[in-house]
């Protein structure tokens, strides 16, 4: 009996969790990383579509200002550049464009041409302004001239 | 002989559980990882599209804007611009835009050096503007050029 009594219950082990809490650690970890480089992602592809939408604005700008020094007139200018325009009340133009800055009806992009004249003995310079806008945050401003000589009048007899 | 039994069963479920965790794990890293390589895809087929067509855009515009004289050759194919006796050749052929110096006067469009990949070239001309169109893929741009 008294051996029976020295013996020992051996109790059983109890699972150890340290497996577990290394593996939700790690976890943990990789989570962290790959929200960090998806972050990354996302602000590259920002970046080149805002890049995008600026190359497109200056090749706009570029056809406008070769048109307006040729034509000398906004709408003439916007007509055979992109086709669609519409007039606002302020007698400025604005032509909707998508992200490319190419005409769109759905466009996100709201280009507005305004036009200012300074008026001299030998002609009119006339200056043309683009102001490429989204969501009423202007992303681009471009201006360009032309000049229009004002014609002597011939007098009788000479 | 019932606690071994249990004990037994509780190892079955906390292992099945951690096998459980890991695959929810892998998924969603699988899922991240897909939506990154797409963007990253994304990214780089934009940039080639957009810095081909506007750049050989660019070229060709620059290149007229410095000449004396051009003129338009193949149907719309292709330009010939003339700057100091020397007679440079830009054209389309063959999925690429090609250019060669001639001091001569002659003006075909053969012979020449790719110097971009683009899928077509159009330049027409109207009441003193030049309009140069390019077209990579889908996409085409297009700008104006006044006349020389």
């Amino acid at each position: 009996m008294s051996k029976l009594r020295a013996i020992k219950t051996v109790q059983p082990k109890k699972p150890s969790n340290l497996f577990l809490v290394e593996m939700i650690i790690a976890m943990l970890f990789f989570s962290i990383s790959g929200a960090v480089i998806l972050n990354v992602f996302a602000a590259a592809d920002g970046k080149m579509r805002r890049s995008e939408t600026g190359d497109g604005a200056v090749l706009c700008a570029q056809s406008c200002a070769e048109v307006y020094s040729l034509k000398g007139s906004i709408s003439e200018m916007a007509e055979l550049v992109f086709g669609d325009f519409e007039t606002r009340e302020d007698g400025s133009l604005s032509v909707i464009l998508d992200e490319r800055c190419k005409p769109s009806k759905e466009g996100v992009i709201t280009l507005i041409i305004s036009e200012s004249e300074e008026d001299s003995a030998a002609g009119v310079l006339k200056t043309a302004e683009l102001v490429f806008m989204r969501d009423n945050e202007e992303l681009r401003r471009f201006s360009c001239s032309a000049y229009v000589p004002r014609i002597p009048e011939k007098e009788d007899g000479a | 002989m019932d606690g071994r039994r249990g004990a037994g069963k509780s190892d079955i479920v906390g292992t099945i559980g951690s096998m459980l965790l890991f695959l929810v794990f892998t998924v969603c890293m699988l899922v991240i990882i897909a939506a990154a390589a797409s963007t990253y895809a994304g990214i780089s087929s934009g940039f080639d599209r957009s810095f081909t067509g506007s750049a050989s855009l660019r070229y060709l515009s620059n290149k007229i804007r410095g000449a004396e004289s051009y003129e338009i050759i193949e149907d719309g194919t292709g330009i010939a611009a003339v700057n100091g006796g020397i007679t440079c050749v830009m054209y389309y052929s063959d999925g690429g835009l090609y250019e060669k110096n001639v001091s001569s006067e002659e003006r075909t469009a053969a012979g020449g050096d790719k110097i971009f990949d683009i899928d077509g070239l159009k330049i027409t001309e109207n009441n003193g503007l030049c309009e140069i169109s390019v077209s990579c893929g889908e996409d085409s741009s297009s700008v104006f050029i006044g006349g020389r």
